[in-house]
């Protein structure tokens, strides 16, 4: 191996580039700590980050901030899908405007990997206040229960999805809600799925107004 | 509810994971990665699916729906009385043997003929 010693290397052609590449397998080191340039170019708009032992490499950029989902209308059916949840995903808000179903039904909230919904193991319980009335109150395991919505009632609020455990992908809900002009509804309780979330489903009745959409990160 | 659903997973009967398509194939190919088996989509609230992993069935038995929605719409019946007769004012009259009358009375027959109505 020889060494070159300078104070400073220019390159010899007016507005041509100066090129440092490494032998075979070899790459390009740089300064005290020896850091290693990758060989091959990233794709458009990738950073560089570290691995902590001197080796640089090209990674896609942290998202910033929640990506808005695309908005999903309940003036009928009985699902509302949202799939293709990405991976890494930590935190899901679920926003419900003006949502009514047919009957005196509860609507639920199904979370699922990309083997299925899962509709068992759920944790949770919802209480619902109205105005001059004692709470209702309901539970379930086969899935989070959002408030008895009677057929009058239309649902405005959000519920919180956060990921507590990435092992055991367990997931941690809170949901909040006006079901009438004198009514309200919470309702927390956790659910591990069998692998990383990818969607989440919405439904219990036959929706009959309103919308629902989701943002995550 | 799309046409097709693979039922991935069941408990004694009990529906525990599913996926739902548009075509039977797109429901067989997913079974072939996940497990289980594929049939038709039942209706009615999946909480009230009945699945038979042995026949490969999965059917909606509304009637266990419907005691739970007379349930429910009972408890959201007899929790409005108690914006005129808590319950702790309708055991008061019961255990003292209060004698009432005018709208106590009214509210208070009301209530009980609710009560009379739960469902089993």
């Amino acid at each position: 191996m020889s060494t070159l010693k300078a104070n400073a290397v220019t390159g010899s052609t007016t507005n041509n580039d100066l090129a440092l590449t490494g032998n075979g397998t070899g790459v390009v080191k740089i300064g005290d700590g020896a850091i290693k340039f990758p060989d091959a170019d990233g794709t458009a708009n990738q950073m560089m980050t570290t691995n902590g032992s001197a080796q640089l490499a090209f990674v896609a950029q942290p998202t910033s901030g929640f990506t808005l989902g695309t908005e999903v209308d309940t003036t009928s059916g009985t699902d509302a899908l949202f799939s293709s949840i990405p991976s890494g995903t930590t935190m899901i808000v679920i926003m419900f405007e003006g949502v009514s179903l047919t009957a005196n039904t509860a609507l639920d909230l199904t979370l699922g990997d990309s083997g299925g919904l899962e509709t068992s193991g759920y944790v949770g319980h919802e209480t619902q206040f109205e105005n001059g009335t004692g709470p209702v109150q309901n539970e379930s395991t086969a899935e989070f229960l959002m408030g008895i919505a009677a057929s009058a009632n239309t649902i405005d609020g959000m519920c919180i999805l956060t990921l507590k455990d990435s092992t055991n992908f367990t997931w941690s809900c809170s949901f909040s809600a006006k079901m009438s002009a004198n009514q309200s509804a919470i309702a927390s309780g956790t659910k591990s799925l069998s692998a990383e979330l990818t969607q989440v489903n919405l439904g219990g009745g036959t929706f009959d107004a309103g919308s629902i959409n989701i943002m995550y990160q | 509810m799309k046409a097709f659903v693979a039922i991935v997973k069941s408990t004694g009967g009990k529906l525990d994971k599913y996926e739902t398509f548009d075509t039977e194939a797109e429901a067989d190919g997913h079974v072939l990665k996940y497990g289980g088996f594929v049939t038709t989509s039942p209706p009615g609230n999946t909480e009230y699916w009945v699945i038979d992993p042995v026949t490969k069935t999965a059917i909606y038995d509304e009637d266990i729906q419907d005691v739970a929605r007379s349930m429910q719409n009972w408890t959201a019946e007899i929790g409005d009385t108690d914006r005129t007769m808590k319950r702790v004012m309708e055991d008061l009259i019961d255990d003292a043997g209060l004698v009432i009358t005018g709208r106590t009375k009214a509210n208070y027959d009301a209530k009980k003929a609710i009560r009379a109505r739960k469902p089993q």
